[in-house]
């Protein structure tokens, strides 16, 4: 019944070249997030490329357009692996299109990257994560709000697993005054009104808004996310509540909601991420000249998701150039190792047991020229939640995600 | 209940029913008057706020400029895809319904190639004003003035023109208007104008607070056509009742829980119960199973039952 | 629908040859896309019944496709971990969709529902469910280790509900008594018993609406479909008819969403979405409306063109040395590119309708009826000696073509 298809030795073992694969959405209503990301994508090949490659081969960059369509990220992934014969795979933006391939990734042993801020938890051996989770975001914030604002807080997240599990981590968070664990001596934050679970296509935050007002919160954190959701600012701005209930964000400018927004908008906005353009040191300057130069736009903004892609790329060709080789299991030892170098995000570091990346973070508040001031940096903030649950070394076969009690 | 929220419940309902009437007027009137559901209203509508979003970013012009322009932009664009497409389908309701679907993709892929995927802001400078505890934003009044002046110029103009007397003698009867000498493809084709500019002019007025995007139409076609369906047949009381009975559930369902429904222990308090009600979500859900409900025992419609009735 | 009904089984025959000789002849990933494709072939295909066989456009197939996979899912995770196999799954996938077809269909056409109102009903039922399934995404959603995972879709949770995505979706497993171990319908580089039993599926789904369009129930439909009030006046109850044609096509289109799910072990609320919902409706007025192959070839043109638009990057870098004019109709075409799919889907909706009523494959159909037998001899023999060679070439790692 079953044809032996196999050919004994992938194409990379063999050719000039090695295949790599990309699964980005270049169209559809998620590019807001996958353009920026394959730019950052294509810079990043480009420059190992232009370095002269990887043990004396060229990458050669495969990328298929996913369209914003779930369906097409398991399709592409099979088509990276059995036709296309990939050494590896970078990509995906939702969770859930992340969640839709990696059984693909599990099922044939694939190495695979995946480059974004997310909801924490993934725990596979397979798997590699160079975007940030919630500890790493919260932290700083909670701590921040805290001393800055007050205690009570308002939370309104976007209605789908990246929400609900966010808020989890949060809850957590606030009450303990700023860690997964009690805080001693902090201030211990409470929630005012309820969480509020908004759907990704409500456009029309009125109720909301009013509810806000009701609760009287010290602080509002947002957990929105898409483009619908970027009408929430404008309307809580419009109510007038701007300058009475400061906003802090996870999710906020990292579809460069800052730039689509009027400053007197959403000026004083706080958010914390890895990566701000506005971010520097001599690896940044580096890397804006040159993706500017690559977007043929002076004023290109490369943004979290850009940035992270770039360095997931980079990740991978450290880890491959210290194990000498492309095949799976020697590129994971080699990930596994602990790999660190200073990237244009400041210093980061790959966790061996969680597969996840350790940061510099940036705390910064929106400006008023559609930029941000940078106010305070973190570093070495490692993925607590993630780390204190999952650990692929001593119990390496695991192909799962977790999320808090 | 305080009496400051009692007036905002009430501010909120009057934009629910406000935001309905100006998705759902256009719609109806090409629906009601010409049997066609056009599928690419939403599209419409989209064109409408980029219409506005090029006039103010690009040409300059001040933001009310932009918003008159609107509709008759898209009124133009609506005329051009009438006579194009829409003319050789007459008779044909299912075909028309899936041509129409067709030019609202290529509707959405051309924006999008023009314009980029990315969702962009008008900023609008309107104050606020004050509800007991709360404040409430002045733009949402004036929205509900636009979609009232609106509709009150439909009214008119199909009650008291030369123009409406045409047109409500070619809906009645095509072939006797016919006859009688009125030129009833130009009376469609203006029909069909006048509902795409409606959807224009919904988009231009909405477009500062939902900000501008290529597919934002779909966002709003769904909910148009339940308050098309479940108006039925006679347009301006069809789509007034239906917009008043459905957006006086949204907006109840949406701010208050009607009960609650209890969870496995492991999540932390406050939000650990799921209360049925009191979210978006669930007045999304209640506009749709009520339509669905509705239709069964009303399948005329509201305005349709009380046209039996006389 | 009946005159040619001849020719198109005879294509189906044609088609089939090469299909059944494709794992041999082609890569994994082939036989991969060309299931998927005869999955959406199915569903489009339960489209046509309904709406070719009694003129009712159901915008909701997908509806019924997406019910039959999260059902399939929900009794598949929990049996695999229990008993090692899915027989129950499949039935209770069927189940699923049939009901609510059945009840839909209920409301539909005994309360009397005109034609287009009926569209929007069907389309309105996808919506509710899309929100639904969405907002499925906390702990309290799940049944056994069954998580529905709300927009990330459905996965078994582990030991605990901590543990939210252990294992996946399980391909159709069997395991009957006297067998030593479950036997699992794979597509991968060891095994393409899954894409064989995705291909009987669609022959055996095909051979049953060939008959049921011939039978009673279809000719009464065909005959509701032409003029439902003098099919009503000979005395037909044409609720029923229609009901009970709606209700097997939801089936069917439920059929296909299990073998979806089991397919790419994932489903999530995006099969309730607007954008599938569009496809499936592409697919069958493209194919052709009148026709039940129709659908197959609709969704295999449009899968593979929409495929390979996502695969072609035009000028992505443009160099900054070039002119102006030169650099911004580059841009231009790399947008239109980059927006193909969907201009694409909208394209074949308005040229079909306007030009090409009946869609692709009826003109082709009567081509092959006219020319039967010089057919068989022509085509066989090239079909034969392509499929041939590419299977000798693969074992060789050498092709020619």
């Amino acid at each position: 019944m079953a044809p032996a298809l196999l050919r004994a030795r992938p194409a990379w073992a063999q050719g000039k070249t090695v295949p790599v694969g990309s699964l980005l959405d270049k169209t559809g209503g998620i590019n807001i997030y996958g353009l920026p990301a394959i730019a950052g994508t294509e810079y990043a090949v480009a420059e190992i490329n232009a370095k002269g490659g990887l043990l004396g081969k060229k990458l050669e960059l495969i990328q298929y357009d996913t369209q914003s369509d779930i369906a097409n990220f398991p399709k592409f992934a099979k088509k990276l692996i059995l036709e296309d014969q990939v050494a590896v795979i970078h990509g995906g933006i939702t969770s859930a299109s992340r969640e839709s391939f990696r059984p693909v990734i599990d099922e044939y042993k694939q190495l695979y990257f995946y480059n974004i801020i997310y909801e924490g938890g993934v725990c596979d051996k397979y798997v590699f994560v160079t975007g940030e989770t919630p500890t790493q975001q919260m932290g700083p914030l909670s701590k921040y709000a805290l001393k800055k604002y007050g205690t009570k807080a308002y939370t309104v997240a976007a209605d789908y697993n990246f929400g609900h599990i966010s808020w989890k981590w949060w809850d957590i968070f606030w009450r303990n005054g700023g860690g997964l664990t009690p805080v001693s001596g902090a201030k211990k934050g409470q929630h005012v009104g309820k969480v509020e679970f908004i759907p990704l296509d409500v456009t029309d935050f009125n109720a909301t808004i009013n509810r806000i007002q009701e609760a009287k919160p010290d602080v509002l954190m947002s957990f929105l996310v898409g483009g619908a959701h970027i009408n929430f600012y404008r309307q809580f701005a419009a109510a007038g509540l701007k300058e009475k209930i400061p906003i802090i964000s996870t999710t906020f400018g990292f579809g460069n909601e800052h730039i689509v927004l009027d400053a007197k908008e959403v000026e004083g906005l706080v958010a914390c991420y890895p990566y701000f353009d506005e971010v520097d040191n001599a690896e940044n300057r580096v890397f804006k000249a040159g993706m500017k130069k690559k977007m043929n736009n002076p004023n290109y903004y490369i943004g979290d998701a850009g940035a992270e892609s770039y360095n997931g790329w980079h990740f991978w060709a450290k880890a491959v150039q210290k194990a000498g080789s492309f095949e799976r299991e020697a590129v994971t030892k080699a990930l596994e190792s602990g790999i660190e170098w200073d990237s244009p995000m400041g210093h980061v570091k790959m966790d061996p047991a969680s597969h996840h990346t350790i940061f510099t973070m940036h705390l910064a508040a929106v400006n008023k020229n559609h930029g941000w001031n940078m106010l305070e940096s973190f570093p070495n903030v490692p993925p607590t939640e993630t780390m204190q649950l999952c650990d692929l070394i001593k119990n390496p076969n695991q192909h799962t995600q977790y999320q808090p009690k | 209940m305080s009496l400051d929220t009692v007036g905002i419940v009430a501010l909120e309902i009057l934009n629910s029913v406000t935001i309905l009437v100006l998705l759902a007027l256009g719609l109806a009137l090409i629906f009601g008057m010409m049997r066609i559901v056009n599928l690419a209203q939403g599209e419409f509508f989209t064109a409408g706020a980029f219409t506005v979003l090029t006039a103010v970013r690009y040409a300059h012009l001040p933001l009310w400029a932009g918003m008159l322009l609107a509709p008759f932009v898209v009124a133009a664009l609506g005329i051009a895809i009438e006579r194009l497409i829409i003319r050789r389908l007459y008779g044909r309701p299912l075909d028309v319904m899936l041509a129409t679907w067709g030019v609202s993709l290529l509707l959405i892929g051309l924006i999008t190639v023009i314009f980029g995927a990315v969702t962009q802001g008008i900023p609008f400078a309107l104050g606020n004003f004050r509800v007991g505890r709360y404040s409430y934003p002045e733009y949402r009044i004036v929205m509900t003035s636009v979609a009232a002046g609106l509709m009150l110029g439909v009214y008119l103009l199909f009650r008291y023109t030369a123009f409406g007397r045409r047109a409500r003698a070619t809906i009645a009867n095509p072939e006797m208007a016919s006859a009688a000498g009125i030129n009833t493809p130009r009376m469609f084709m203006l029909t069909f104008g006048l509902g795409a500019g409606l959807a224009g002019a919904a988009g231009a007025i909405m477009a500062p607070i939902v900000g501008v995007v290529p597919t934002m139409g779909v966002l709003y076609i769904a909910r148009a056509f339940i308050t098309v369906v479940v108006g039925g047949p006679i347009v301006l009381l069809g789509t007034l009742s239906s917009a008043s009975v459905l957006g006086v559930i949204e907006a109840l369902i949406s701010r208050f829980s009607l009960f609650k429904i209890g969870t496995a222990g492991h999540c932390a308090p406050p939000p650990c119960e799921i209360s049925i009600g009191g979210s978006a979500f669930f007045g999304q859900i209640a506009l749709l199973l009520f339509a669905i409900v509705l239709l069964r025992l009303l399948p005329q419609g509201l305005s349709g039952f009380w046209r039996q009735r006389e | 629908m009946k005159r040619l009904s001849s020719a198109e089984t005879l294509a189906a025959l044609l088609l089939l040859l090469p299909l059944l000789a494709v794992p041999w002849a082609f890569k994994p990933y082939t036989a991969n896309v060309l299931a998927v494709y005869m999955i959406y072939g199915i569903l489009a295909m339960s489209l046509s019944l309904i709406w070719g066989g009694a003129g009712i456009m159901s915008f909701g197939q997908t509806a019924f496709f997406g019910i039959g996979a999260y059902a399939y899912g929900a009794i598949g995770l929990n049996l695999i971990n229990a008993a090692h196999q899915t027989h129950l799954a499949l039935l209770g996938g069927l189940l699923a969709a049939t009901l609510l077809a059945a009840v839909v269909g209920y409301f539909i056409f005994y309360g009397r529902i005109s034609d287009v109102y009926a569209s929007i009903i069907t389309m309105a039922l996808t919506l509710v469910l899309f929100a639904f399934f969405v907002s499925t995404g906390g702990d309290e959603w799940v049944i056994g280790v069954a998580r529905f995972g709300g927009f990330n879709g459905m996965f078994g949770q582990g030991e605990s509900s901590q543990n939210i995505a252990n294992y996946q979706i399980p391909p159709v497993t069997i395991w009957l008594p006297g067998m030593s171990e479950p036997f699992e319908f794979k597509i991968n580089r060891e095994s393409a018993a899954g894409y064989f039993l995705v291909l009987a599926v669609s022959v055996g789904m095909y051979a049953l609406a060939r008959w049921l369009l011939a039978s009673r129930l279809g000719r009464v439909a065909m005959g509701i479909r032409e003029n439902e009030a003098r099919v009503a006046s000979l005395g037909y109850d044409t609720r029923f008819y229609k009901f009970a044609l709606f209700t097997i096509s939801g089936a069917i289109a439920g059929l296909a969403g299990m073998l979806f799910a089991a397919w790419g072990r994932f489903v999530n609320p995006d099969r309730f979405g607007l954008g599938f919902a569009a496809s499936t409706v592409v697919y069958v007025l493209l194919g052709g409306r009148t026709t039940l192959l129709g659908g197959f070839v609709g969704a295999a043109i449009i899968g593979y063109l929409t495929s390979y638009l996502g695969e072609i990057v035009p000028f992505s870098t443009i160099p900054s040395d070039t002119a102006p004019w030169m650099a911004a109709l580059m841009e231009a075409s790399r947008r239109i590119v980059r927006e193909a799919p969907l201009l694409v889907q909208g394209a074949v909706l308005v040229g079909v309708v306007l030009m090409l009523e009946d869609g692709i494959t009826p003109p082709l159909f009567r081509l092959l009826k006219r020319h039967v037998r010089w057919g068989w001899w022509v085509l066989l023999p090239l079909v034969i000696f392509y499929f041939g060679h590419r299977a000798a070439c693969q074992q060789a790692d050498l092709c020619l073509f």
